[in-house]
């Protein structure tokens, strides 16, 4: 029960953050996404729940939160947990250096198809200066985020240190 | 150790994997199909309408960052004030007593005009009438600068709607609820606003950029533009009113070799911490005016017709103007 509770819990106050915190800490109109950064932190963590749900329910609301085009963060963030599950079938997630490398590439891969799905529909600015002016201010910014979450996730004394990415409980059913 | 070798001899068992990738699956294409179905539907479609309530009805919880995070700026800006030199204090003395003697100089002005439109009969095309409404959220992404007001369709306030600062035009309002209405600022990329500039009279589109500064583009070439001229709304192509002052010229860059060239505006309000707004919901209509003014010229021509005999052939409703 407390391994379904803590994520849950977490999520909600990270929704929170996302409503009260994210847009006043914003930079030069960088406004960070803990939402994106919780749920690539949850699919390497990976408690004993289903994080494709997660991924999909959090995307809705950060979409319906923000002006982003309503689905595509779900659709990224379900591709980007998929992707970061299997990674960690081979790599230790334990491993403080591979979780960053992998967060920092997963944040920097969903603010790079954001941003060219907003160009192609229609956003008036070029690529090079999204790549400057949003890219990497928001990729650092998330990945920073991404070291804190799974920072604080370490404390939690019911974080896995082996991979049950596919593994199956007793009611044979997926988590 | 970077491997999680220990996986190599103990594969991991893929008992869920059927359960695992049909639920992927399902919600890999629900993702999609409202990704779809949002791009095709119009700004007022169920997908956009949901976001734009969605984000109404959060505005007391992003009301509460607001709040702390302005008396965050407020508070580092007392400390700025209370550590402030006398030369700081000296410069502001000095720019109060001038800004004093304009204010005498325009009142005077300002009376003069008055005077003067009583006289023509010329209606006051640049009065309008506002909500004033506080800022309760910031943009919750970074690809729109925007602001929410606590004033919505309740109050009067519709999409399209230009938004005053406490010195000039920052935005037109993009969506509404009963309650809050979402501000573009001026600075967002997707703004553009029809404008002029106020000594030549040139007309041309006025544009935010990613990094939040505003293009001037359209003006002709053989436009003279100097820095320190001011622009202010044209009123065409609708939305903004016409002469709501906007910002200033402080920069034109023309490349050797180039035609064409940079022009950079300063907006007059600042984007900083803006705490109220006003939404200009009405205003004197300025074609109203010319076209009053164009029908008293018509009856006073009308006039000097027939009193010089040379025809009756004044409209109808010029004539009734006349006898007016």
């Amino acid at each position: 029960m407390r391994d379904k509770l803590i994520p849950l819990i977490s999520a909600a106050i990270v929704v929170l953050l996302q409503i009260v915190l994210a847009p006043v800490i914003s930079i030069y109109s960088v406004v960070p996404n803990f939402i994106v950064s919780f749920v690539i932190v949850l699919s390497i963590v990976r408690r004993e729940d289903t994080t494709y749900l997660y991924a999909f329910v959090m995307g809705i609301i950060s979409d319906l939160l923000s002006h982003v085009p309503l689905g595509l963060t779900p659709l990224l963030l379900l591709l980007i947990s998929f992707a970061l599950s299997r990674v960690f079938e081979i790599l230790d997630k334990s491993s403080f250096a591979m979780v960053l490398v992998s967060s920092a590439v997963a944040v920097l891969v969903y603010e790079l198809v954001v941003m060219i799905v907003q160009l192609v529909m229609g956003y008036p600015a070029s690529f090079f200066d999204m790549l400057v002016a949003r890219v990497l201010p928001a990729t650092v910014f998330n990945f920073i985020i991404c070291a804190i979450l799974y920072f604080v996730a370490r404390k939690f004394p019911d974080t896995p240190s082996g991979n049950d990415a596919w593994t199956v409980d007793d009611s044979q059913r997926f988590r | 150790m970077a491997l999680n070798l220990k996986l190599k001899d103990n594969p991991v068992k893929f008992g869920g994997h059927l359960g695992g990738r049909t639920l992927l699956v399902v919600l890999l294409v629900v993702s999609l199909i409202l990704f779809v179905a949002y791009a095709r539907e119009g700004n007022d479609g169920p997908l956009h309408s949901l976001q734009n309530t969605t984000s109404g009805m959060v505005t007391p919880l992003t009301a509460v960052g607001t709040t702390v995070g302005s008396l965050a700026v407020s508070g580092t800006m007392s400390v700025e004030d209370l550590t402030a030199g006398d030369a700081a204090y000296n410069q502001l003395k000095e720019n109060n007593a001038r800004l004093s003697q304009m204010v005498v100089e325009l009142e005077e002005y300002r009376q003069e005009a008055a005077r003067l439109e009583a006289i023509i009969g010329l209606a006051d095309a640049y009065g309008f009438t506002s909500v004033a409404a506080r800022v309760v959220g910031y943009s919750t992404d970074s690809y729109n600068r925007s602001i929410t007001l606590d004033a919505g369709s309740a109050a009067g306030i519709k999409t399209g709607m230009p938004v005053m600062g406490a010195t000039g035009v920052i935005g037109q309002v993009v969506s509404t609820t009963p309650a809050t209405c979402n501000v573009r600022l001026l600075t967002d990329p997707q703004s553009g606003v029809s404008v002029l500039i106020q000594s030549s009279r040139a007309e041309g589109i006025l544009r935010g950029s990613v990094e939040g500064t505003l293009y001037l583009e359209g003006i002709e070439d053989t436009v003279e533009v100097k820095e320190g001229d001011v622009v202010i709304t044209s009123g065409l192509g609708g939305g903004y009113y016409r002469g709501l002052v906007v910002g200033m010229i402080t920069k034109i860059e023309q490349r050797p070799g180039s035609l064409s060239r940079t022009i950079v505006v300063t907006p007059n309000a600042s984007f900083n911490n803006i705490s109220e707004a006003l939404v200009v919901i009405a205003m004197g209509d300025a074609n109203a005016a010319d076209n009053e003014a164009l029908a008293r010229l018509v009856n006073s021509q009308t006039l000097s017709d027939r009193t010089s005999g040379s025809g009756d052939q004044g409209s109808e409703g010029s004539g009734e103007g006349g006898e007016e």
